[in-house]
């Protein structure tokens, strides 16, 4: 007798799976995916969040350092000429015997304050108004003399300018 | 399957349900098999296509799907044994488990003899047969799934074989 146990066993027909596990897993396949695209999506807007963070970051830093750049070189010009301005009239004035002219390097001091004044003024465009309303006798755009300094009728040349909160 | 895989790593949810068709009762069956029960093996069939799906564009690199999805659920029923404890099923419910119809004309008493002769087997060599003959794949692919040499493999099988000549002579002498 041959017996065919490969044979035999090929004849038994295997019982298929439900059709609703079918269902059930296509499903949750679908979901899996659906779910893996949204992570997806979710890092892609935190990488961009972050890298516009450390754009804005440095481009801050940038504005902070050309605007300090600005005023110190401002102030260090004019402290350096009026320093050595003020030495040459004080030495000529004693040379001749002559009192030094009043208040020169007040005038000197002054005028240096009223230019940094400017100079915050200009890089704070917006807030223009504000300075105005405080002060509305100061302009620092139309009150300046030709020689640079203020009419009296404009602007006192000492400081009464205060800064708004 | 290469193209079937590369469609599927895509996103492609024809591809994978045209995969689904393909092998799902054999895998399904294999894993009752491996289980010794349908619910736990529909669990454990949906975890599988779950894990293939989460692999994405990792997908495209497989050459041979169907060995892939086996061995995934090799592997998650094995887990799933570990974590429930191997529990003993008895060797005489081959047929009244369910795992196969049984067809009109068909000779009820040799498919039966069969199947005890198969639940007799050492659980390696049952799980070649249920690999080669029932789910239809090759040497080749069973030793990509068990992890076995192909030469072991087959040498495996043809004793199964002999073993289940030797019982079903016996039982009808």
């Amino acid at each position: 007798m041959n017996i065919d146990p490969e044979e035999l066993l090929r004849r038994l027909r295997q019982r298929p799976a439900n059709k609703e596990l079918r269902q059930q897993v296509l499903m949750a396949v679908a979901n899996e995916w659906r779910a893996a695209r949204q992570r997806r999506w979710m890092r892609r807007v935190a990488l961009a969040t972050a890298a516009l963070l450390v754009f804005s970051v440095g481009a801050n830093w940038w504005a902070s350092s050309a605007i300090s750049d600005r005023l110190a070189r401002l102030y260090e010009v004019h402290n350096s000429f009026d320093k050595a301005d003020n030495a040459k009239i004080l030495l000529a004035s004693q040379e001749r015997g002559e009192l030094p002219p009043p208040n020169r390097a007040a005038q000197y001091l002054a005028l240096l304050q009223q230019r940094i004044i400017a100079e915050s003024a200009f890089c704070e465009k917006e807030r223009r108004h504000e300075k105005m309303e405080q002060n509305p006798s100061w302009d620092g755009s139309r009150s300046r003399n030709l020689d640079g300094m203020h009419s009296p009728s404009g602007c006192r040349p000492y400081l009464d300018y205060r800064h708004t909160a | 399957m290469g193209p079937l895989s590369k469609r599927i790593a895509h996103g492609d949810t024809a591809a994978f349900v045209e995969f689904y068709d393909a092998c799902a009762d054999r895998l399904h069956h294999y894993l009752w098999a491996l289980l010794g029960s349908k619910e736990d093996a529909e669990d454990v069939l949906q975890e599988s296509f779950l894990r293939l799906a989460r692999r994405g564009k990792r997908l495209a690199q497989i050459e041979n799907l169907t060995a892939f999805i086996f061995t995934i659920a090799r592997n998650e029923a094995l887990r799933w044994l570990r974590r429930h404890g191997n529990v003993e099923h008895p060797i005489d419910v081959a047929l009244g488990s369910g795992r196969f119809e049984v067809v009109c004309g068909q000779d009820f008493e040799r498919a039966e003899a069969a199947a005890l002769a198969l639940a007799r087997l050492s659980p390696p060599s049952r799980e070649i047969i249920e690999l080669k003959i029932f789910a239809g794949l090759t040497f080749r692919e069973i030793a990509e799934i068990t992890g076995s040499p192909q030469g072991t493999v087959a040498s495996q099988y043809q004793a199964a074989l002999e073993k289940m000549r030797k019982t079903l002579a016996k039982d009808w002498l």
